[in-house]
């Protein structure tokens, strides 16, 4: 009867998915200093929501994958968002919920990863809106297996009842991604600049060593 | 924080499959659980695990934390559900949600799904104890050679970056700058620029260690395994009594006997004598690992036998 | 033709206008064994990277010209294939550990090439033994001190047997002892076992007569490049520094047949030697050891700390600091040189016993409030770094006490040779710059205690010489140093008072030449060199007076 199918079946569905981009992902995955750039990048924007684990969805987290998907881009971007909600339910514990945050902050690095590939003038603006609506997202993502795991009857009322419960937890979370990205997002994305720009090498022609 | 520390335990001498393979049984037992006998006995499991594993003292302080998040989601539960036929209280009306009412069923569902939760962070903790990264890093990169790094390099980061943090925050006072002394808010702006400096600190590092990991040959062909990676006598009987535990669970569930009905009204959690029995059963080869585990802390002749 | 071919091999840094390698041609043999000098930033770190195949692959930039090894661009081999037949070591061991167990670091490499197990156990335990630190198989990489840290890394690397073994500042923090064996070690290997290796080390004494070859790098470039003996005529002139202390003695005497080891020099010293010119310094040693007014400022009385509750690292403690005074700090890897530091700075809680200033009882109070009297500089310069440039990390402790005085910076930037790195992301210098910037942050406040964990480690000779002055200028204002060093030349020459600590306790306090003159360990080489000729010299400069009031007094007879 009960929702545990639904519950199971959808988080085989969702780790399914993962299981199949992480296999993806160890067949092409490059060198081992982006292995390593991308893990760093996970511990700490999965850490980044321990300390504020106290004020329920306000924290970092979301914003640091939205950066790092824009700088290093889409792929990248998505193991990121995933690992760091790996790494962060270390801490906050895991559970069935994991496999779901992983996939929504996977598609937050995801994201990023497609604005930042898509240049435009309004990056800087561009980026304040994504983070607002993936405030909002990331909640309704979430809510699904919420719905799925603890609600019974599953219909479109309970369904709705659900989304509107986390109302007020979504725009926490969505303007603290605003304000985040405000205050920090210039300087961050500075510093991964700097280190994306260690990962591009230029050959200098014969020319210029004559030059120098 | 989770830093690994590797101790004289029965588990973590364990080949890292056979305590995934524990740890994955209980949980996916809980996920496909409610029956609350089942639950109980994984409970039980759990707990006499993490004392065997001498970290009893850390699960009670993560209790705090999770307690709290455990207790968010029964009163979720609470309001959302007006389904329970046993209703006990009748309050008042709501946008949205309508009547908020409380039923008997209500409340058995939260508690229920409540130990589920409970469970499962303990089998966390119990993990987090248990599994030693350095071991499972190099098991699991035979398989997936860059998923695993991937994976291993970010947990191996976390004590990274914690040291990190704490000797910046060292030296930073040793430089005279106040952390725990001073007003509030200059306390909050003296650590401010420490969020930069750990980010970029930690990529630095992740370089570096990439870097030097390269010139150590990683992932330069096939791999061999500091770990005599053989299956030894305790890895067959945890194995062993996890696989019948499962086998037990899988057939449990298909004669309808893990789960129990909450609404309208509560169903029965104990059906018949054979249900009791399997339930008797599930419970013996879950807890059985921890035995032997107790038995072999104990008993030095049992360290030397298996 | 040569294992390695370089070839014009040019790199910029990200953003970087001058060139860390410029144009280098150099050609290295199989079985050869190269010993790599040159002042802090002059490229030598990259050029080893570049050698390993790391250069433009983790640190981005504009690269030209090529590196070959075995007759093929390193561009086209496998950087994994390579990796497995050239070894490096980095300058940083704290940057490079890869597990959490010292057992599972040192095995990590060798489950890379597929060593199996029984043999990996084999070699696990050589090494362990070779280095001397079987005891610490089972414990943390995190609990380890520096020097524990940098034989981990050096024994994770030689247990893979390469052919190639590149080093960066090897020893650059290992005790006396531990540090001369490493380097026997190394010379067994490149003359039985073939081995190629380049090394770079700061200290010069114990290397360059181990070479076949002496490279010299300036601005990087390549200055020079010829046996030890040649260098030694040639740098004699333009770089006297960079030549063993013995050769600089013989130097100023002859330009030929320069000594380059102590042996040699003995048998030269020993063909002139008159045995009644034996001690005439003795009669001197008092002028020469005048130490000062005895202002107590630090005590510390029977102090004991500990990392786990169970262990004391420091056991009984007992330890005086005068004012005007430069004491120094020697002792083998893990003896708790460090921790006594950071206790005295209150990082660590004595357990027991009683650390006081003027009098004052600091024992319990916060390392914040401590900082007001006490500068510390501790071993691992990273920890320092956290502003966007190099000015802005010195100026930092000058703000958080609320001065504002810029000449101060100005100052200490040229002092310590950082002008022209000034705006620099004070992570993007090599070893010894960030060493130097470590330092500045700790002279700039002007502290009435100076306590400095290995102040010298990356910096070059003539750095180390400078910083040698400083801080005899400093010691005269009024300041009294504590200093750890495993570099007893250093010690030689500034200290007025040495102890040496083993396993956690002061087991000798003294007079500087009372505890180094005729030690084991701890003897400098000129002491060495002199020793029943004239038991208490110990540098260069006190060598030459000997050596003068002989020439003197012959004249006088
Ligand atoms: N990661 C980096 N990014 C930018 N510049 C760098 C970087 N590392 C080193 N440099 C610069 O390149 C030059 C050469 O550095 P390198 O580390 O090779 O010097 P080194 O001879 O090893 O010096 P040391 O003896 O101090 O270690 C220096 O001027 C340094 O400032
Ligand atoms: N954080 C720590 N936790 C536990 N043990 C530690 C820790 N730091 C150091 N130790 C241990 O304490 C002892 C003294 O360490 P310390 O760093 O003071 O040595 P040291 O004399 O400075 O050595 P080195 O010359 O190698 O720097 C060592 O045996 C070391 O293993
Ligand atoms: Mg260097
Ligand atoms: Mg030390």
């Amino acid at each position: 009867m009960l929702s545990t199918h639904w519950s199971l079946f959808s988080l085989v569905i969702v780790s399914a998915s993962l299981v199949i981009i992480y296999l993806w992902y160890d067949r092409k995955a490059g060198s081992t200093k982006e292995i390593a750039l991308i893990a760093t990048l996970a511990a700490f924007a999965g850490l980044s929501r321990v300390p504020f684990a106290a004020i329920p969805s306000l924290q970092p987290t979301t914003f640091l994958v939205l950066i790092s998907g824009y700088v290093f881009g889409a792929g990248p971007g998505f193991m990121v968002g995933s690992l760091a909600a790996f790494v962060s339910n270390l801490f906050l514990g895991h559970g069935p919920w994991t496999p779901w945050q992983m996939m929504a902050w996977g598609l937050v690095g995801l994201s990023g990863g497609i604005l930042g590939r898509w240049k435009w003038k309004y990056a800087n603006l561009s980026l304040l809106i994504l983070s607002f609506m993936w405030g909002l997202f990331f909640g309704w993502i979430l809510n699904i297996w919420h719905w799925l795991t603890f609600v019974y009857p599953l219909t479109l009322k309970s369904f709705i009842a659900v989304q509107l419960t986390s109302i007020w937890f979504d725009l926490i979370h969505a303007s603290g991604n605003v304000f985040f990205m405000y205050f920090l997002g210039a300087d961050l994305i500075k510093i991964l600049h700097r280190f994306k720009r260690r990962l591009t090498v230029s050959s200098l022609s014969v020319q210029e060593l004559e030059r120098s | 924080m989770y830093v690994f520390e590797r101790k004289e335990i029965f588990f973590q001498t364990l080949h890292p499959v056979t305590l995934l393979l524990y740890i994955l049984i209980m949980m996916i037992g809980t996920i496909l659980t409610t029956n609350p006998f089942i639950l109980m006995g994984f409970m039980t499991a759990v707990v006499f695990a993490l004392i065997v594993a001498k970290s009893f003292k850390t699960w009670i302080r993560s209790l705090r934390m999770y307690g709290y998040m455990v207790i968010m989601l029964m009163t979720i539960n609470l309001f959302i559900n007006n389904m329970g036929a046993t209703v006990l209280w009748v309050g008042p009306v709501v946008p949205v949600f309508g009547r908020i009412s409380i039923s008997l069923e209500a409340i058995i569902f939260g508690l229920v799904m409540g130990l589920r939760l409970f469970i499962i962070y303990s089998l966390f903790i119990f993990y987090n104890r248990v599994m030693d990264p350095d071991k499972a890093l190099s098991v699991f990169s035979k398989v997936f050679p860059k998923s695993a790094l991937l994976v291993a390099l970010t947990t191996k980061t976390i004590p990274y970056m914690s040291q990190q943090l704490q000797s910046a925050s060292e030296i930073q006072q040793c430089r005279g700058l106040q952390y725990y002394t001073g007003n509030h808010i200059s306390r909050i702006k003296n650590r401010l620029p420490l969020i930069k400096v750990l980010l970029f600190s930690s990529l630095e590092d992740s370089f570096n260690l990439g870097e030097s990991m390269q010139a150590r040959a990683y992932g330069s062909g096939p791999r061999s395994c500091y770990y005599p990676l053989s299956f030894g006598g305790r890895d067959i009987l945890v194995s062993f009594s996890s696989t019948m535990a499962l086998l037990a669970l899988v057939w449990s569930r298909m004669l309808g006997w893990t789960e129990i009905t909450f609404y309208p009204k509560l169903g029965t959690s104990l059906t018949s004598k054979q249900h009791l029995y399997m339930i008797i059963v599930i419970g013996i080869f879950m807890i059985l690992p921890v035995l032997v585990a107790w038995g072999w802390e104990k008993w030095d002749y049992l360290k030397l036998k298996i | 033709m040569g294992l390695f071919e370089i070839k014009n091999l040019t790199y910029f840094y990200p953003d970087r206008e001058k060139p860390a390698l410029d144009k280098v041609n150099l050609q290295v043999e199989e079985g050869e064994f190269i010993f790599l000098i040159g002042a802090s930033g002059c490229g030598k770190s990259s050029l080893l990277r570049a050698m390993a195949g790391l250069l433009p692959d983790y640190y981005g930039g504009k690269i030209g010209g090529g590196v070959h090894y075995s007759g093929s661009s390193l561009g086209k081999w496998d950087k994994n294939q390579l990796a497995r037949e050239v070894g490096m070591i980095f300058q940083d061991p704290e940057k490079q550990i890869v597990m959490t167990g010292v057992k599972q670091e040192i095995a990590f490499g060798l489950e890379n090439i597929n060593i199996p197990y029984q043999e990996m156990r084999r070699r696990i335990a050589e090494v362990l033994a070779l280095f001397g630190i079987s005891s610490l198989k089972d414990e943390n990489t995190f609990h380890l001190s520096g020097g524990q840290k940098q034989k981990v890394v050096l024994a994770s690397v030689l247990a893979m047997h390469p052919k190639v073994l590149l080093l960066d500042e090897p020893t650059s923090q290992l005790d006396p002892l531990a540090a001369q064996e490493f380097l026997n070690y190394v010379q067994r290997l490149n003359m039985e076992w073939g081995l190629t290796v380049i090394l770079v080390e700061q200290r010069i004494d114990r290397c360059f007569h181990l070479a076949d070859r002496i490279i010299f790098m300036e601005d990087g470039k390549v200055l020079h490049s010829e046996t030890p003996r040649k260098t030694v005529e040639w740098a004699a002139e333009k770089h006297p520094q960079y030549i063993p202390p013995v050769s600089q003695f013989f130097s100023k005497w002859r330009r030929e047949n320069i000594p380059l080891t102590i042996k040699e020099g003995r048998a030269v010293l020993n063909g002139m030697a008159v045995k009644e010119w034996i001690n005439p310094y003795k009669e001197e040693r008092n002028s020469i050891e005048a130490t000062g007014n005895a202002i107590e400022i630090l005590k510390l009385s029977n102090v004991y700390t500990t990392y786990n509750k169970k262990d004391f690292v420091l056991k009984k403690v007992n330890l005086h600091l005068w004012k005007n005074s430069i004491t120094v700090i020697l002792g083998e890897n893990g003896a708790g040189k460090s921790t006594l530091l950071k206790t005295i700075v209150g990082l660590l809680k004595s357990v027991k016993g009683k650390i006081e200033y003027r009098g004052k009882d600091i024992t319990h109070l916060k390392p914040e409030k401590i900082a007001a009297h006490i500068g510390y500089l501790s071993q691992n310069p990273n920890d320092y770094l956290f502003h966007d440039t190099v000015e802005e990390e010195i100026f930092f402790n000058l703000k958080v006490r609320g001065e504002k005085d810029d000449k101060r910076v100005e100052k200490i930037l040229d002092l310590l040779k950082l002008k022209d790195k000034r705006k620099m992301n004070p992570r993007d210098l090599s070893g010894g710059e960030r060493q130097r910037v470590a330092l500045g942050t700790v002279l700039v406040t002007n502290p009435e205690i100076l306590l400095l964990d290995e102040p010298t480690r990356g910096l070059d000779v003539v750095l180390k010489d400078e910083l040698g002055e400083t801080l005899q200028v400093i010691k005269h204002q009024g300041t009294s140093i504590l200093m750890v060093t495993h570099d007893v030349e250093f010690a030689a020459e500034i200290s007025d008072s040495v102890m040496i600590m083993a396993e956690g306790e002061i087991i000798a306090d003294g007079k500087k030449r009372e505890v180094l003159a005729n030690s084991l360990y701890y003897a400098p080489q000129i002491n060495r060199l002199f020793k029943g000729i004239n038991d208490q010299v110990l540098n260069i400069e006190e060598s030459i007076q000997v050596i003068n009031k002989i020439i003197e007094q012959a004249a006088i007879g």
